[in-house]
């Protein structure tokens, strides 16, 4: 089976900080674009991503990052600038009047999940999908194909496909490895990350 | 008291499906529900997101009728008597489940014979698939300008 090349390096071996995994650090910031509004001030103790992976246990905690707001805010503004920079990630870019009131089939498609799946091909993500009625399963990975009922999952470590219905998809979360490399670079260079 | 819309799309189900298995009464409630999540089209504007606004829409599903052609239809949702299959078909259809083969389809019917139309009526939609006794229909470009 062909190996899918993708751009993504692997991060430095995780590391912990003050208790939590760094994987649990809130990315949202840099990945979801926020309105610049004065005076405007993040809380020092963002709410972690929680990690729930699977449903049923319990989340890895909710609890904050406890740092010092100073090295926090520093952080966060040069956050901002990345996300000025690229704001225009994930977003469609569509006109109102498609999303409202599609046309045809085709504009129809063009606003739909499937349609920005297929977009961002090649993109690392984690998945979630309902099993049943209640509980939720994730898988992460590259995403690799999207078609019309399915998507294509690669995961590197272990080398193989996971072929998952589409229409079970619940929330998906995008990584861009870009900004991915660059938060790390900042986390390095105040001193958050440690790297071997 | 009236029904809830879970209530109502079990009865539905059983109602319109009941003899399909249950493969086809998946199908017929992922019709309901996908004329619910419509994007556009005439399904969009009337249902407004809710399930009983589908159910009940006018000339839609003949079991939500208690009259046919002026005449009693004793097959209709009020005379349905729901099992634990309906309502967990019902909660899996409004969870979001689909059959992949109708996951977009709008319209099904009984053609009462061994093939099904190419087009649904006013060419709205194409045909998809056929379970059971039903032929299922995807919206095309003219349903958009319903």
């Amino acid at each position: 089976m062909v190996h899918f090349q993708n751009t993504y390096t692997p991060a430095a071996p995780r590391q912990t900080m003050n208790g939590r995994p760094i994987s649990q650090m809130d990315w949202s910031s840099e990945i979801t674009p926020e309105p610049e509004t004065q005076g405007q001030t993040h809380p020092a103790s963002d709410t972690g991503m929680g990690g729930m992976r699977m449903s049923g246990e319990n989340g890895m905690g909710s609890g904050g990052m406890t740092q010092p707001s100073g090295s926090m805010e520093g952080i966060q503004d040069q956050g901002r600038q990345i996300i000025q920079s690229g704001d225009q990630y994930l977003r469609s870019n569509l006109p109102m009047e498609v999303i409202e009131a599609p046309l045809t089939a085709d504009e129809a498609y063009r606003g739909s999940m499937k349609a920005k799946l297929a977009k961002y091909v090649g993109s690392y993500v984690v998945a979630t999908f309902l099993v049943g009625t209640q509980s939720t399963v994730s898988w992460e990975g590259i995403l690799y194909d999207v078609g019309n009922d399915f998507l294509t999952i690669y995961q590197e470590p272990r080398d193989r496909y996971i072929v998952t219905d589409i229409y079970s998809l619940k929330y998906i979360e995008f990584y861009d490895t870009r900004r991915r490399e660059m938060c790390e670079a900042i986390l390095r260079e105040n001193g958050l990350q440690n790297n071997n | 008291m009236a029904f809830s819309d879970r209530e109502l799309l079990a009865r539905l189900i059983q109602c319109e499906a009941g003899g399909e298995g249950e493969n086809g009464m998946k199908a017929v409630a992922g019709v309901v529900m996908n004329r619910v999540h419509a994007k556009g089209g005439e399904y969009a504007r009337v249902g407004q997101g809710s399930i009983r606004n589908i159910i009940f829409q006018p000339y839609q599903f003949v079991c939500a009728s208690e009259t046919e052609g002026g005449a009693y239809n004793p097959q209709n949702i009020y005379n349905m008597r729901p099992e634990q299959i309906h309502y967990d078909i019902a909660d899996w259809a409004i969870a979001g489940n689909r059959l992949p083969d109708v996951a977009e389809s709008l319209w099904f019917y009984n053609p009462f014979g061994p093939t099904c139309r190419s087009l649904f009526p006013s060419n709205v939609g194409y045909w998809q698939t056929r379970i059971g006794d039903h032929c299922f229909y995807n919206p095309t470009d003219a349903y958009y300008k319903t």
